[in-house]
C-alpha cells in the first residue's frame, strides 16, 4: 500500500513538473508539428467530427487513446495531447522512483535519479514532442528492465515484461517499429541459454506472440473499419520507412553516436563495469546495440524524427542501467553521479549540435531555442498565422483531417465543415462550394496530396472559384470568401 | 529425548524372542530417538515384523494379556458414537465388564493410557493390550451406521446453508424466476433495447473476466521466487523430531492398478515413516481394490478404511468418514496417481508455523507427469500451470477465498473438523471448502511444492472429468451466492468479486463462449448486417476489445504458463487453445445438464489409462522388489 502511495505521489509530483514545462514551452509559442496533429485529431474526435474509422484506425492506437481520454474528459485544455505527454511523463517518473526504490535505493536518492533523469534534455526533447515519444520511452524502460531480469532470472514475469514491452514500443509510436526489428537478434543474444538450448522455437514464441498477435488484431480493425489492414504501416503522417530524401548524412550519424555516449554514460560505464558478469553485460551490450541500430535503421529509412528524438530512448536505458548497477549499496550514489555526467553531456550536445544547419537538427534547434526563451530563428508551424485569421469564424471549408494542426491552433473544430459533414461531401461532389470561406493549402504542402479539397479543386489555390474572392494569402494558405453568404466572425 | 525404559525393554524382548535382529534394533532406536517417537512406531513403519508379534511382545513387556478383538469384540453398550474419535486418537476402547471392573484394551500401553483411563473411568477398570489395527477396526464396526450417516449428513444438519444438498433455495429460485420474466417482458417491449442490454452485461463480464484473470496473474508473480526460497530454508531447518503426526487420506474407487505408484511415492517422502498416518480410503465393496491393496503387505503406516455404501457415493463422503479415523495434527488428500514432491509435507509444515494463526490450509500445486503423451495431456498441463503456478498465488495474494485444487490440499484437522469437513453434495467438495474457510475466518495459503498426477489422455475421459468439475463450481456457486450479504461481510468486495469472476466466471465463460463463437462466425461468413443493431459504437469498441485483447491476452497466458518449470517445448501449443475451449464447452453443457437432471451423480474419472502410467507402475514394482529384497 505505502509502495502504490509513494508511486502515486511522485506520478503525480512529475505531472505537474511536466504540465508546468510544457506551459513554459507554449509561452514561448513552441508546440511540436506532431503534439498540434495528435491534439487536433483528438479534439476532432472528441467533438464527434471524426467517423469511427477514423479514431478506430488512428496509428499509433496509445498516444490517440491517451489524448482522446483527456479530449473526452473535457478538462478544459486545447491540447490534449500535452496533457497526455505530460500524463506519460509523470508514469515514466514515477516507475523510474519505483524501479529505483525496488532496487533497493533510498527515497531521497530514488527521487533525485529520477529528477535527474527528467531532467536530461533527450526527455525534454521527447516530452515536447507529444505523447508518442514519451510513451515510447515508457516502453523503453519496460523492456530495459525486463531484458536485465530475463537475462538474470529467466522467469516467466521478465519475459512478459519484454514482450508487452514490444507491444508498447510499436504502438506507441512508428519509431517503435523499427526498435523492435532492431531489438530481434539482440533479443537472441540476451536470453537466458538454458532456455535457448531447450526450445528456442518456444522461448521466442512466448517472446514476440503478443506483439505479433496485437499487430494482426490492428490489421483486422483496419480491414474491419476500412477494408485496409495494413494501411498504417503506409500511413504518411506514421510512416514506419520515411522518404528518402528525409535520409540523413553520415555525419549526423556519427554526430547521434557521440551524443548517445556522452548523453547517456550510464550504459558504456555499466558495460566496462561488467566485462566479467554475463547477465549483466549482455543485456547492457544488447540494449545499447539495439537503439543504435534503430537509429541506423530510423537514418537509413529517412525517418521524420530529429536527431534528438531518435536518442531520446537513451533516457529509459540510462535508468535500467542505473538500477541494474551490480552492487546494490552504491547503486543510488552512481546513480546520482551518471545522471548529473548525462544531464551536462547531453545539455552540451544539445547547445553544440543544434548549431548545425542541416535539416534533420532544425526541428531540435527550434525546441532549445524555446526552452532557453531565446528568439526563434525558424517558425516550424505554417498554419498559426492562417488558424489566427480563421479564429472563430463559422462555415469554414477546410480538411480538417489532412490539416488537424489547424483545429488544435484553433483550439476547437467548431465553425468547420470537416470531411465528415454532408455539406462538405456535397460541396465537393457538385464542385459548388456553398460554404462563406474556403481554406486551400498551397501545393508545396506536404500534406497537400490527401486535403480532399485540393484534390476537387485542383486549381483553387491560384485561381480560385467564381463567386470567391481571396481574403487571406500567405506562401502555405489561402482563404476565400463568398462574395453572397455571409458569415459569423472575420 | 532418550527412549523411554517401556521402548528399551521392548526392543530387548524382541530381539529375545529374534523377531527383530540387534542391528534391526539400534537402527530403530536411533530412528526413535531422532524421530521423537515410539519404538513400535518405528518397527512397523518399517515393517520389521508383523504388528501382531509387536502387540504380543508389548503386552508380555508389561505383563498384560493380549486380546484379539477381531474375535472378541468390545461390548457396544460401553462405547457412545461421540467417544470414538478420541478414543481412535488415543489408540483405547473399552472392552468389557469383568468381575464388576471395566477392561480396557489399548495400543498403546503406558502412562498416558492410564491417565486417560483414570480421567474417563475413574479408577477401577484393568488394561488388556491390543493392535492399532484391533481399535480401529472395532470402532469402526460399532459406530459404521452412525458414521456413514454423519459422513453424508453432518454439513447439511448442522449449517445446512453452506451444503448444496439443495441446489437451489426458494429465494434463488424466486431471484432466477425474476431475472427471465424480466428479460421475458424486455423482449416482448422493447427488444432490441433488451437484447442490446443482455448483450451490454456479457460484454462487460467478460471485460471484467480477462482484467481480473490479467490482475491474477500478474499479483501472483510478485516476489514469488523469493518466498520460494524462504520457505525451501525455512523446511530444512526443520528437525524430523520437532515434526508432528500427518495423517494422509487416499480415497481411492476401482483403482487397484495404481496402488504401487501411489505406495512408492509416499515412502519417499521427505518425513519421519513412524508419523505418517496413512489411511487407504476404499469403498466396502470394493473389493478387487482392498484385495490388491492387502496383497501389496504395505507397512503398518498404511491402514485401510473400509466406507460403507451409502448414496451419495462421492469421495467427500469417503474421505469425512475416514477423517473420523485420523491422528495427525495435519491432514493432507492425495489421489492414487499422485507423486508429491518428497518434500512436500515438510514445506507445508513450515509453512503453517510461518502463516497466521488464522491459516487452515495450504494448497500444493498440481501438475502432470505424462504431459507430453499427447495433445490433450499438454493442454491439460497449459491448463493446470496456468491455474496453479499463475493465478492462484494472485488469489492468495489479493486475499481472494481460493478453490481448492482436487488433491495436495494440507489442512489443519481441529479447523477441518470445526467446519465439518467436506460437503458429500458437492461434486467439488475441495473448491467448495476453500470457499467456505475463508467464509468463516480462515485463511488458505499457497505454496510452491508440486504433486505430479496422470492427466487424463482420453477426450471422453476427461470431458466427463471436466463437466464434474464445472458441475461443482455451478454447486459452489449457489451454495455462497445464497446470502450475498452475509457473503459481503465475510470475504469482503474484493473477495466477492474475485469469487465472481473467478468461480463464476470460469463455468460461465464456458457457457457463453459457443455463443459468441456462433455470432462471429455466422458474421464472417455471411457479412450479415443484422447483428449491427445490438453493437452500438461503445458497445462494438468493448467487444473487439474483448475479441482481441481478451483471447489475445487468454492464449498469451496459456502459452507462458509452463516457463515457470522451463517446459518451453509446451508454448507452441498454447496457440491451439482454442479447441481445448470448445471442449470447455461441451462439459460446461454437460454440467449445466447434470446440475438439472442429476446433481449429485460423480462422473468416476478412470485413472491408470495412460502408458506412462503403466511406466510408473513398472517402474514402482521394481523399486518395491529392489527394496524388499535389500
Amino acid at each position: 500500500m505505502r509502495r502504490a502511495a509513494g508511486f502515486l505521489l511522485v506520478g503525480t509530483g512529475c505531472f505537474a513538473l511536466c504540465v508546468a514545462y510544457l506551459l513554459w514551452l507554449q509561452v514561448n509559442d513552441y508546440q511540436s508539428a506532431s503534439m498540434l496533429a495528435l491534439s487536433g485529431d483528438v479534439v476532432l474526435a472528441a467533438e464527434g467530427r471524426t467517423g469511427v474509422t477514423a479514431f478506430a484506425t488512428a496509428y499509433p492506437p496509445l498516444p490517440h487513446l491517451l489524448s482522446f481520454l483527456v479530449a473526452y474528459s473535457d478538462l478544459g485544455t486545447a491540447m490534449p495531447a500535452a496533457v497526455a505527454a505530460a500524463l506519460g511523463g509523470g508514469f515514466f517518473g514515477a516507475s523510474l522512483y519505483g524501479i529505483s526504490r525496488q532496487a533497493g535505493i533510498g527515497v531521497g536518492a530514488s527521487l533525485l535519479v529520477t529528477a535527474l533523469l527528467m531532467a536530461n534534455p533527450l526527455f525534454l526533447r521527447a516530452l515536447a514532442e507529444g505523447p508518442d515519444i514519451v510513451l515510447l520511452l515508457c516502453g523503453m524502460l519496460m523492456f530495459a528492465h525486463g531484458l536485465f531480469g530475463l537475462t538474470r532470472d529467466g522467469t516467466v514475469q521478465h519475459a512478459m515484461a519484454v514482450a508487452f514491452a514490444l507491444v508498447l514500443l510499436v504502438f506507441s509510436h512508428h519509431y517503435g517499429v523499427l526498435i523492435v526489428f532492431a531489438a530481434l537478434p539482440f533479443l537472441a543474444l540476451s536470453a537466458p541459454r538454458e532456455l535457448l538450448a531447450r526450445a528456442p522455437g518456444g522461448l521466442f514464441l512466448a517472446l514476440l506472440f503478443p506483439i505479433a498477435f496485437a499487430m494482426l488484431g490492428f490489421a483486422y480493425i483496419g480491414w474491419l473499419f476500412a477494408g485496409a489492414p495494413w494501411a498504417f504501416l503506409s500511413d504518411p503522417d506514421a510512416a514506419v520507412i520515411g522518404s528518402p530524401e528525409r535520409t540523413a548524412g553520415l555525419v549526423s550519424l556519427l554526430a547521434v553516436a557521440l551524443s548517445f555516449a556522452v548523453a547517456c554514460p550510464q550504459l558504456p560505464v555499466l558495460a566496462a563495469r561488467s566485462t566479467r558478469r554475463r547477465i549483466l553485460l549482455v543485456p547492457t551490450l544488447a540494449l545499447g546495440g539495439t537503439l543504435l541500430a534503430a537509429i541506423v535503421l530510423a537514418t537509413a529509412s529517412g525517418s521524420s524524427l530529429s536527431p534528438f528524438l531518435l536518442l531520446s530512448p537513451a533516457v529509459a536505458l540510462a535508468g535500467a542501467c542505473t538500477l541494474h548497477w551490480p552492487s546494490a549499496h552504491v547503486r543510488g550514489t552512481v546513480g546520482i553521479v551518471l545522471a548529473v555526467v548525462g544531464l551536462l553531456g547531453a545539455g552540451a550536445a544539445a547547445t553544440r549540435t543544434t548549431d548545425r544547419a542541416d535539416r534533420t537538427w532544425r526541428a531540435d534547434r527550434t525546441w532549445r531555442e524555446a526552452v532557453l526563451g531565446a528568439p526563434r530563428s525558424a517558425d516550424e508551424h505554417p498554419s498559426r498565422a492562417v488558424a489566427r485569421y480563421l479564429g472563430d469564424s463559422d462555415g469554414v471549408l477546410l480538411d480538417a483531417l489532412a490539416h488537424p494542426e489547424l483545429v488544435a491552433l484553433r483550439q476547437t473544430a467548431r465553425g468547420l465543415v470537416v470531411p465528415s459533414d454532408p455539406r462538405f461531401s456535397l460541396a465537393l461532389l457538385s464542385v459548388r462550394p456553398s460554404e462563406p470561406l474556403i481554406a486551400v493549402p498551397a501545393p508545396s504542402d506536404a500534406p497537400v496530396t490527401r486535403d480532399r479539397i485540393r484534390q476537387a479543386f485542383s486549381d483553387f489555390f491560384e485561381e480560385g472559384a467564381p463567386g470567391y474572392r481571396v481574403v487571406y494569402s500567405d506562401a502555405n494558405w489561402q482563404v476565400y470568401r463568398s462574395q453572397t453568404i455571409t458569415t459569423g466572425g472575420n | 529425548m532418550a527412549l523411554s525404559s517401556t521402548d528399551i525393554a521392548t526392543g530387548d524382548l524382541l530381539v529375545e524372542r529374534r523377531l527383530i535382529s540387534l542391528v534391526q534394533l539400534d537402527e530403530a532406536k536411533e530412528l526413535a530417538v531422532a524421530w521423537n517417537v515410539r519404538l513400535g512406531d518405528v518397527l512397523l513403519a518399517r515393517s520389521w515384523l508383523k504388528p501382531r508379534q509387536f502387540y504380543e511382545t508389548l503386552a508380555g513387556n508389561f505383563d498384560l494379556p493380549f486380546v484379539d478383538l477381531l474375535k472378541q469384540p468390545p461390548d457396544e453398550t460401553l462405547m457412545e458414537e461421540s467417544d470414538a474419535e478420541t478414543f481412535a486418537r488415543h489408540l483405547i476402547v473399552p472392552w468389557m465388564r469383568r468381575n464388576g471392573r471395566l477392561v480396557v484394551a489399548t495400543a498403546d500401553p503406558g502412562p498416558d493410557a492410564i491417565l486417560f483411563a483414570r480421567r474417563r473411568w475413574g479408577g477401577a477398570f484393568d488394561l488388556v493390550v491390543t493392535s492399532k489395527f484391533d481399535i480401529i477396526w472395532s470402532l469402526q464396526s460399532r459406530f459404521r451406521e452412525q458414521q456413514s450417516h454423519d459422513a453424508v449428513y453432518q454439513l447439511a444438519e448442522i449449517d445446512p446453508d453452506m451444503s448444496a444438498q439443495r441446489v437451489v433455495t426458494v429465494a434463488q429460485l424466486i431471484a432466477i424466476y425474476a431475472c427471465l420474466s424480466l428479460v421475458a417482458v424486455g423482449l416482448a417491449f422493447a427488444p432490441i433495447a433488451t437484447l442490446i442490454g443482455i448483450n451490454l452485461v456479457m460484454t462487460l463480464f467478460y471485460l471484467g473476466n480477462f482484467a481480473f484473470k490479467a490482475l491474477l496473474v500478474w499479483a501472483g508473480g510478485v516476489g514469488q521466487a523469493r518466498s520460494t526460497q524462504a520457505l525451501e530454508a525455512e523446511a530444512r531447518l526443520l528437525h524430523d523430531r520437532e515434526l508432528p503426526t500427518y495423517t494422509i487420506l487416499v480415497p481411492m474407487f476401482r483403482e487397484p492398478e495404481v496402488l504401487p505408484i501411489l505406495a512408492n511415492a509416499l515412502r519417499r517422502l521427505d518425513y519421519p515413516l513412524a508419523k505418517l498416518d496413512i489411511k487407504l480410503v476404499l469403498e466396502e465393496g470394493d473389493h478387487e481394490t482392498i484385495d490388491a491393496a492387502k496383497a501389496l503387505a504395505l507397512e503398518g503406516i498404511f491402514e485401510i478404511i473400509r466406507v460403507p455404501a451409502s448414496q451419495p457415493q462421492t469421495k467427500p463422503k469417503a474421505c469425512n468418514y475416514a477423517l473420523k479415523f485420523a491422528r495427525g495434527e495435519f491432514l493432507v488428500i492425495y489421489d492414487a496417481e499422485d507423486k508429491p514432491e518428497p518434500d512436500q509435507l515438510k514445506k507445508v509444515v513450515a509453512a503453517f508455523r510461518s502463516s497466521p494463526d488464522n491459516t487452515a490450509c495450504i494448497q500444493c500445486r498440481l501438475n502432470y507427469y505424462n504431459a507430453r503423451e499427447n495433445w490433450l495431456t499438454r493442454m491439460f498441463t497449459l491448463d493446470y500451470s496456468l491455474w496453479f503456478d499463475m493465478m492462484l498465488p494472485g488469489l492468495e495474494r489479493l486475499k481472494v477465498p481460493i478453490p481448492l485444487g482436487g488433491t495436495s490440499n494440507h489442512f489443519r484437522i481441529d479447523v477441518l473438523r470445526e467446519l465439518h469437513a467436506w460437503d458429500p453434495f458437492n461434486v467439488t467438495e475441495d473448491a467448495d471448502l476453500g470457499i467456505r474457510m475463508t467464509q468463516k475466518g480462515y485463511r488458505v495459503g499457497v505454496i510452491d511444492s508440486t504433486t505430479f498426477e496422470e492427466a487424463n489422455c482420453a477426450t471422453g475421459n476427461w470431458i466427463r472429468q471436466r463437466s464434474r468439475w464445472i458441475k461443482g463450481y455451478m454447486q459452489t456457486f449457489l451454495v455462497h451466492t445464497r446470502r450475498p450479504v452475509h457473503l459481503v461481510r465475510s470475504i469482503g468486495v474484493l473477495g466477492v468479486i474475485g469469487f465472481l469472476f473467478f468461480i463464476g466466471g470460469t463455468m460461465l465463460s464456458g457457457l457463453l463462449n459457443p455463443l459468441f463463437w456462433l455470432i462471429f462466425v455466422a458474421w464472417l461468413v455471411t457479412s450479415t448486417s443484422g447483428f449491427d443493431i445490438l453493437f452500438p459504437p461503445l458497445l462494438l469498441y468493448f467487444a473487439l476489445f474483448n475479441l482481441l485483447a481478451g483471447n489475445g491476452l487468454f492464449i498469451y497466458l496459456t502459452m507462458v504458463a509452463p516457463f515457470r518449470r522451463g517446459w518451453l517445448e509446451l508454448v507452441p501449443y498454447g496457440l491451439s487453445v482454442f479447441w481445448y475451449w470448445m471442449l470447455t464447452s461441451v462439459a460446461a453443457y454437460k454440467a449445466l445438464w447434470q446440475l438439472i437432471s442429476n446433481p449429485f451423480y460423480w462422473e468416476k474419472t478412470q485413472h491408470g489409462i495412460s502408458k506412462h502410467t503403466a511406466i510408473e507402475l513398472a517402474k514402482a514394482k521394481a523399486e518395491s522388489a529392489a527394496e524388499q529384497g535389500a
